[in-house]
């Protein structure tokens, strides 16, 4: 089953993607980077250079470095686009006899075509080389305002590049895909896309059943990133000429500092709200070196883009008005395009449609992403995709202290099945009860109880010696099979939870709230807890260490640990956090003394470890609790389960 | 699907929902079990390599983070490094003995970060008087100088750097123009 590829083939940059196992991936190219420079160059050894090293060799060679040749893609040389893109391009832009834009290099004429698929070819590689196999079949996105012959053009360039295209999409209505805008009702949304030489905004309507429709497009064709950055080059020069009366734009060195200097300024303030520009020995005069050293702060940036910020405004009114939609009637506005991650862009944008722009996807990706997410649900990837569901809320049962221990965590993806192996919580305990919960909080009682039931018939043992093993095993329906084993007998029950949780999604999100809210205090009851089950464990460990020693104890000893365990048992019930640890540390301190007088040195002694029986049970949180009255009487006997 | 889904369902179609999943599965044809039967296993079957497709694709990818993971960090030390050479060859000229020890230090310190950084796997691109290559070296701009072959590096305004064995940054380089 072949993949369909996504191409994002852009004026500037070009990005491709590839759906798996339902999710969209970027493909980094081979010097590792996610987007390549829309960039071709004819090498005078007669090699063709794609992407980034052919933006490195176009001060040599500008004639033949061909950028922007999306602008000319399917047009006539007398559109006016390519009048005025022809200006500002260093290399020859010619029609050819039927009067198609193409291009000259050397004495070849060249079509747009074939040097987009040049193009296209590097971004095959890159997808051939992540995915370890052929790819013949791609998606390719083009702007909304592209007519038929631009669209023919498209297809045709990936055709020579070797790609059957699938399927030509418009760049808006990917990037809505890739934002997961198909809801199951009509929805309309605009797509504000701002990248590093061309702007557009679309209002799109997206149908109950999945229909995409462009009410409206506009935009800028030539208003981008790089003039926000020739704002800041400029003024920088201004305030170093101010100094030192040297112009640093008439130095090709100094201005291409000035230039990656700029362009990092402008990506700082996007999250500080100040930056310094430092550009030590920049340049040099008869007086020495002189360096830049300037303070740029994102209200002065703001200052400076103001006006190109200003023209963002009409465009999408005039989208809006066109579109027959009022603000009030958008859904949704999603960003596309690096530029969008200016602040004083995103406000501007919540200024016009009166809206929070959705911005979780990265805006250079987001294009090819929604292209992959295409190509995949073409390839039939996405339906044969099973569709997975979550636990929503955590599932455990009830321990030593009145304890919530997990077993499956919240937003494990189900089927699944997970043990782990408690223990028993006093001598010659003879059964256990399972109390299943769900939710996040520390201790059981704050979460709801889902079912219960016992296992019996364990035999006589030391606490903390049993095993028993349980297990949740949640199916693909969502039904809860909670089980207890007791490993030495054998001996099994078990319980289907079938309801659900009857959670409502709301309930849910109350209790996922809840826990955040309750942290701090559960933290707090559940460090007392954790100590009293440590004083309980010590005291008897102690107690059995009396036992043990049986006459090898001097009586002053004895009387002080007897004593010692006294204490601990009538301070057992307190709820002071401080007053349980200073009795714990009081009565490891006596029992230390005594083991190191039972055996007259350093060693510790084997009954006195004062981590209890957590270490026996190979079971962390404790055991299981038996009935919350702990003197060794029985379980519940008669009943044995209960689904709550 | 209920008769309060579709008021007008017949009586046929009320039938077949009311009967039992199991006495529904009694009806049907036996191909069509091994059919839907063959479909399941067949799902499940390019799940599993999907899976394992993907683990494949990730360690390769793993690899690669572990080789080129510190590039952002490496790639904000090479200002520092730049601020060495733009240092040094600011005041190399200066007969000044004082200065030419300053001068002397400044390089020990250079060298001492390229040589931590090397350990890293940085290595410093040797650019000066070499052919113009674009996939390691950036041109900024031509110059004609006759008694120099075309298409050698005449000065490196800025250093370029390979991180275990990849391009990290190109070097920033002056080109004498080639004959056209």
């Amino acid at each position: 089953m072949g993949k369909i590829i996504g191409i994002d083939l852009g004026t500037t940059n070009s990005c491709v993607g590839v759906l798996e196992n339902g999710k969209y991936k970027i493909i980094p190219n081979a010097e590792g980077h996610n987007t390549t420079p829309s960039i071709v160059a004819y090498a005078n050894n007669g090699e063709v250079l794609v992407g980034q090293v052919a933006k490195r060799q176009s001060v040599t060679n500008p004639t033949k470095t061909l950028f922007g040749i999306k602008r000319l893609i399917g047009r006539k040389a007398t559109d006016a686009e390519v009048k005025k893109f022809k200006e500002v391009a260093p290399f020859e832009v010619i029609a050819n006899n039927n009067g198609d834009a193409w291009v000259k290099v050397d004495s070849k004429e060249l079509s747009p075509q074939e040097v987009s698929a040049a193009i296209l070819e590097k971004m095959k590689k890159s997808a051939e080389d992540y995915l370890g196999q052929t790819v013949t079949e791609a998606v390719i996105t083009v702007p909304a305002y592209f007519n038929d012959s631009q669209r023919q053009a498209t297809k045709d360039a990936g055709r020579i590049a070797g790609l059957d295209v699938k399927r030509i999409i418009n760049e808006p209505t990917a990037a809505a895909l890739a934002f997961g805008m198909e809801d199951k009702k009509d929805k309309n949304i605009v797509v504000f896309d701002l990248g590093g030489g061309t702007f557009d905004v679309s209002i799109l309507e997206i149908t109950a059943d999945g229909v995409f429709e462009v009410k409206a497009t506009n935009g800028d064709t030539f208003l981008g990133g790089e003039d926000f950055d020739y704002r800041i080059i400029n003024y920088l020069a201004e305030e170093f000429k101010k100094e030192t009366s040297i112009d640093l734009k008439k130095d090709k060195m100094a201005l291409q500092r000035l230039k990656e200097a700029a362009e990092k300024a402008k990506h700082e303030l996007s999250s500080v709200t100040q930056t310094d520009v430092n550009l030590p020995f920049i340049t040099a005069d008869s007086s020495g070196p002189k360096h830049l050293n300037v303070n740029l702060t994102r209200a002065k940036f703001e200052q400076l883009i103001s006006d190109l910020v200003d023209r963002l405004v009409g465009p999408c009114k005039t989208a809006l008005a066109d579109s027959g939609i009022a603000t009030a009637q958008i859904h949704d506005v999603i960003l596309v395009g690096g530029s969008t991650r200016v602040p004083i862009v995103q406000s501007k944008v919540k200024e016009i449609f009166g809206k929070d722009p959705s911005k979780n996807v990265n805006p250079d990706e987001v294009v090819a992403a929604g292209a992959a997410i295409q190509g995949g649900v073409l390839a039939g990837d996405v339906k044969d995709v099973l569709l997975l569901d979550v636990t929503p809320l955590s599932l455990g049962i009830e321990t030593l202290g009145g304890r919530f221990t997990k077993i499956i965590d919240k937003n494990t993806t189900i089927p699944v099945k997970k043990s782990q192996v408690f223990s028993t919580a006093a001598d010659n305990q003879p059964a256990v009860t399972i109390r299943v919960l769900q939710g996040e909080r520390d201790f059981a009682k704050d979460n709801k109880l889902l079912g219960n039931f016992d296992l019996m018939g364990i035999n006589p043992a030391p606490r903390g010696v049993p095993q028993v093993e349980v297990t949740f095993d949640i199916d693909a329906n969502g039904i809860i099979n909670v089980s207890a084993l007791d490993k030495a007998n054998n001996k099994k029950q078990e319980i289907k939870i079938t309801s659900g949780s009857g959670l409502t999604e709301a309930e849910i999100q109350r209790m996922v709230k809840d826990a955040e809210l309750n942290r701090d205090a559960d933290a707090k009851k559940r460090e007392l807890v954790d100590a009293k089950n440590e004083l309980d464990s010590m005291t008897y460990a102690a107690e059995k260490m009396i036992k043990e020693s049986e006459g090898k104890l001097p009586a002053d000893k004895l009387a002080e640990l007897n004593n010692a365990i006294s204490e601990s048992k009538s301070k057992a019930a307190s709820e002071n956090l401080d007053e349980i640890k200073a009795t714990l540390e009081k009565l490891q301190n006596v029992v230390h003394q005594m083991t190191q007088g039972m055996y007259g040195g350093a060693n510790n002694g084997a009954g006195a470890n004062p981590g209890g029986p957590e270490a026996a049970s190979e079971a962390p949180h404790g055991e299981a609790n038996p009935n919350p009255n702990k003197n060794g009487k029985d379980g519940a006997v008669d009943a044995d389960f209960k689904e709550v | 699907m209920t008769s309060t889904d579709n008021p007008n369902s017949s009586i046929d179609e009320q039938t077949i929902v009311n009967e039992t999943p199991i006495e529904a599965a009694a009806s049907l044809e036996p191909n069509t079990m091994e059919i839907e039967r063959d479909q399941w296993k067949a799902k499940f079957y390019y799940q599993a390599a999907e899976i394992e497709n993907m683990r494949k694709r990730w360690d390769k990818e793993r690899e690669q983070i572990l080789k080129y993971g510190t590039d952002s960090i490496i790639s904000d030390i090479l200002p520092t490094l730049d601020l060495f050479e733009l240092t040094v060859s600011s005041i190399s000229g200066s007969q000044d003995p004082q200065v030419k020890n300053i001068v002397i230090g400044l390089n020990m310190v250079q060298k001492q970060l390229l040589d931590s950084l090397s350990k890293h796997g940085l290595n410093k691109l040797e650019a000066l008087d070499k052919a113009f290559d674009p996939n390691f070296h950036e041109a900024i701009s031509q110059e004609n100088v006759a008694n120099k072959k075309p298409g050698i590096i005449l000065r490196v305004q800025q250093s370029g750097y390979l991180h275990n064995g990849r391009l990290l940054r190109a070097a920033k380089v002056i080109v004498n123009a080639l004959n056209e």
